[in-house]
């Protein structure tokens, strides 16, 4: 010990010191400065808290480490005889239901005496306090105002509470008949033992008093997590890692960090680990220090920190209140970055895709009432996934910013007419100008479509400016009966392509088709055989196979006539990508054009096909038609392709919605078209061609309605400003999970502040 | 005398039954299910404003099926010559460009 530090202890010895200084020596010995030390030379206060300090680390790890290591020291004697013990009430206390009665009995006799009418007075446990009376449900519904239509509200589920006094009387009654199933004890109930009472009040209390009890140190007490027995943790956790791995780019190591950065990051270290069923929940008002020893908790036990890894996982609640976080944060450094959760990705996230990032804030605000209105799911963010996934960082360094949204904005303009004729000197350029002009003339020849890559481009010039214009002012075109939506419209151009769009182009190239015996079906019509007919689907019930021929009766086919009919074509949506299904019954062949060249899921198409075929010709049997005697049912025999050979394949992750649409133009020519063609013909370059011709043939097709519902139209806007009575996360439980990796980010100017404004009005 | 009655008394009968309201069941592809309760004469496109609202979507997003077929903006029940407790079908827009 040096001379100074002697002078100063001395000095702070007589007066109210504001700290006192312990001094550890070499041999292990602690001195401390305060007069108690000084005059008695006896271990005070002070130095017992550095040695459990030296020993046991910070306070606030105590209680792991108490469970962690059973020894103890010196100053908590006799502590470990008790752990064991606690240990095994604990076991006692968990399994058996003669305790749990026991504690219920207890607990509602307390209750009784005392007068109280809460038996579980920390308030956790919430009872619906009035149920909602017929009168005001009555009402609801009323404020429809909808004279015609009733609506049936659904029965609301409530948990009822016994009243203790009359629960405790019952209790009394049957006393130990109550046999069967336990109703569980209240998870955040102490059982109030008399035999643990007495233990508590004849111990010392030591140092560092842990509440007798399961030990739920992994929980911090702040936690939202709920304490309960460890079987429902375990649920809950595996429910919750249904929760989205997202935002992997969010490094802790941020160069670009404010200090209101670094508690984002320190933020998202919540996590779920799936497979251990440990959950870490949320630590929403803690101070960063506390955050800091909470983390390295984690990090001792073994989590290491991988940002980049699929160990991180968002819970559904985590994400909801740290996406609007990020966004005021990503605000507060004056970028144009928006973050949107990844349950809604289809609609919203994909329409930005398609508008591109470059977008006004008038465009912004149009967008805002159509999608971040009140209430509506897509209020709640969605998630975006750029072709290319970059980290977060750069994109919250403003400098880069500006420069990184240049340059997708730019390459996602030329994805469609990428590489057309750009310079001819170089003889690469020159070999695939020549491919695409004859792949061109091909498609002219094959198909009949006569616009050229230079016509397919002045479409977009006038005609779809004005089509668009008309539809923006309020008129209203229909195919089919079914109005045409802005959202289709833009899409065409270089969008992804919706179901709409191809039931448009089924619906107006119909007559044609069915003029060559080649029939179709809407990707819709599909679907519901999907679920149909797949075990799996929700419409396999009981009687499913007489909506099966109810089904098909609707929609007549001249099924198994090969003079009527001879080819049929479905659209199929699968998630996120279109493919097609041929079916043959001159060849009896069955081939599945997929764009990607992916195999996905075709025993299932093969399956729904054949039940499909089957009871369309047992229909048309029953009704005594003429069904060909060349018509081969034995599907044994059938060539069921995979992969057929050649098929038209995509080059980018937009256009397999035109290839479908280019695929069935082509085969809906059973005799003259050589099917190992098509891949010659359809190559990427003819793209712009087909979503060419698919907006003429849609804009020549509309036909105007004559009657205004724009009205109708406002006030389903209005009634859809309610809130959704589902809960989004149950909805949106089927998408695939991996789905979620990396690159869940977007950029939109946040200066109309989406997120803001739909809290504010929320 | 009698059948004469009967016969004055039929086309009022019919009258009722165009305008009684029907039940329509409308089921999700996760097979949750709302009820509705329909005048034949009402365009259903209305039953889908209200569904949409009902949970909460635009109705530019969902689609709505009757036994495989879309339901145009101008059809009613009558049109489709519906019956009392038929289910409509109720399906996701569907886009699609693969990752």
């Amino acid at each position: 010990m040096s001379e100074e530090l002697e002078s100063q202890m001395t000095d702070y010895g007589d007066t109210e010191a504001a700290y006192v200084l312990v001094i550890l020596h070499d041999d292990g010995a602690l001195q401390c400065s305060c007069p108690g030390y000084s005059q008695t030379g006896k271990s005070c206060r002070h130095t017992v808290a550095v040695s459990l300090f030296l020993q046991f680390g910070e306070a606030s790890n105590y209680i792991r480490n108490e469970t962690v290591q059973p020894k103890r020291g010196p100053g908590s004697k006799g502590q470990h005889f008790i752990i064991p013990k606690l240990k095994e009430q604990e076991r006692r206390y968990e399994r058996k239901d003669h305790y749990i009665l026991k504690d219920i009995n207890y607990i509602l006799q307390r209750t009784e005496l005392e007068g109280s009418n809460k038996p579980f007075p920390h308030g956790e446990i919430t009872v619906p306090q009035t149920p909602i009376s017929d009168s005001e449900r009555d009402s609801g519904s009323e404020d429809q105002g909808e004279p015609d239509i009733q609506m049936d509200n659904s029965p609301i589920k409530q948990v009822r509470l016994l009243v203790p006094n009359e629960e405790s009387e019952e209790v009394k009654k049957h006393g130990k008949q109550f046999n069967t199933v336990s109703r569980g004890r209240p998870s955040n109930i102490v059982p109030m033992q008399p035999y643990r009472a007495k233990q508590n009040a004849s111990r010392t209390t030591p140092v560092f008093q842990e509440k007798p009890g399961r030990k739920t140190s992994r929980l911090h007490p702040n936690s939202l997590q709920k304490k309960g027995p460890i079987g429902i943790q375990a649920k809950e956790a595996k429910e919750r890692g249904m929760g989205i791995s997202m935002l992997k780019e969010v490094h802790t190591g941020n160069p670009v960090g404010s200090a209101s950065k670094k508690t984002a990051t320190t933020m998202t270290m919540t996590k779920v680990k799936q497979t251990s069923g440990v959950v870490y929940p949320t630590l929403p008002d803690l101070d960063e220090e506390e955050l800091n020893l909470e983390l390295e908790q984690i990090k001792n036990e073994g989590h290491t920190n991988n940002w980049g890894s699929d160990d991180y996982t968002f819970r559904y609640d985590d994400v909801d209140g740290f996406i609007p976080l990020v966004n005021e944060l990503a605000k507060a450094c004056q970028t144009n970055v928006l973050f949107i959760a990844p349950f809604f990705r289809d609609a919203l996230g994909q329409r930005l895709i398609e508008l591109g990032r470059n977008l006004s804030s008038d465009e912004l605000a149009a967008l805002d009432t159509e999608f971040f209105r009140p209430g509506s799911e897509y209020a709640r963010l969605l998630r975006y996934t750029e072709v290319k996934p970059c980290a977060l960082h750069p994109d919250l360094d403003p400098t880069k910013e500006t420069k990184l949204a240049h340059d997708l904005s730019e390459e996602h303009n030329t994805i469609p007419k990428a590489q057309i004729v750009k310079d001819v000197s170089q003889p690469k350029e020159k070999k695939q100008a020549v491919l695409t002009r004859k792949a061109v003339q091909n498609l002219q020849n094959a198909t009949g479509i006569k616009l050229n890559l230079k016509s397919a481009k002045e479409v977009w010039a006038e005609p779809y400016k004005s089509f668009s214009a008309q539809i923006q002012s309020g008129r209203i075109f229909r195919i089919e009966g079914i109005n045409i939506c802005m959202k289709d419209i833009e899409r065409i151009q270089n969008g992804w392509i919706s179901d709409e769009l191809i039931t448009f182009f089924l619906a107006l190239h119909e007559t044609e088709f069915t003029s060559r015996g080649v029939y179709t079906v809407s990707s819709l019509y599909w679907k519901k055989l999907e679920q149909l007919i797949l075990p799996s689907g929700s419409d396999h019930k009981g009687e499913w196979e007489a909506d099966m021929s109810r089904l098909v009766r609707k929609r007549k086919f001249p099924w198994g006539d090969l003079n009527l009919m001879k080819r049929l074509l479905v659209p199929i949506y699968q998630p996120d990508h279109w493919i097609m299904a041929v079916v043959d019954f001159e060849k009896d062949f069955i081939a599945v054009y997929n764009s990607l060249n992916g195999k996905s899921q075709h025993g299932n198409i093969f399956k729904i096909l054949r039940t499909w075929i089957l009871t369309g010709v047992k229909e048309r049997l029953n009704d005594n038609l003429v069904v060909s005697p060349d018509l081969n049912l034995n599907f044994d025999e059938w060539n069921l392709e995979t992969k057929p050979k050649n098929p038209g394949l995509q080059n980018n992750g937009v256009d397999c919605g035109v290839f479908v649409i280019g695929h069935m133009i082509l085969l809906s020519y059973p005799q003259d078209f050589d099917r190992a063609q098509i891949g010659d013909i359809l190559i990427p370059q003819v793209v712009p061609i087909l979503r060419s011709h698919l907006f003429s043939i849609i804009k020549n097709g509309a036909v105007e309605s004559q009657e205004d519902i724009t009205k109708e139209r406002r006030s389903q806007r209005l009634m859809s400003g309610n809130k959704p009575t589902e809960k989004p996360s149950a909805k949106y439980d089927y998408l695939p999970k991996h789905k979620w990796g990396a690159g869940s980010y977007m950029m939109v100017p946040v200066s109309s502040d989406p997120v803001s404004e739909e809290e504010q009005s929320e | 005398m009698s059948e004469e009655d009967q016969h004055s008394t039929q086309p009022e009968i019919k009258d009722e039954d165009a305008n009684a309201p029907i039940n329509v069941k409308v089921v999700s592809s996760t097979g949750d299910e709302v009820f509705f309760k329909i005048k034949r004469s009402t365009k259903l496109s209305k039953l889908q404003g209200a569904y949409a609202a009902k949970v909460g979507k635009d109705v530019g997003s969902i689609r709505f099926l009757y036994d495989g077929s879309r339901i145009s903006e101008t059809d009613t029940p009558a049109s489709l010559d519906m019956e009392d407790n038929d289910t409509i079908d109720v399906m996701v827009e569907q886009v699609g460009g693969c990752h």
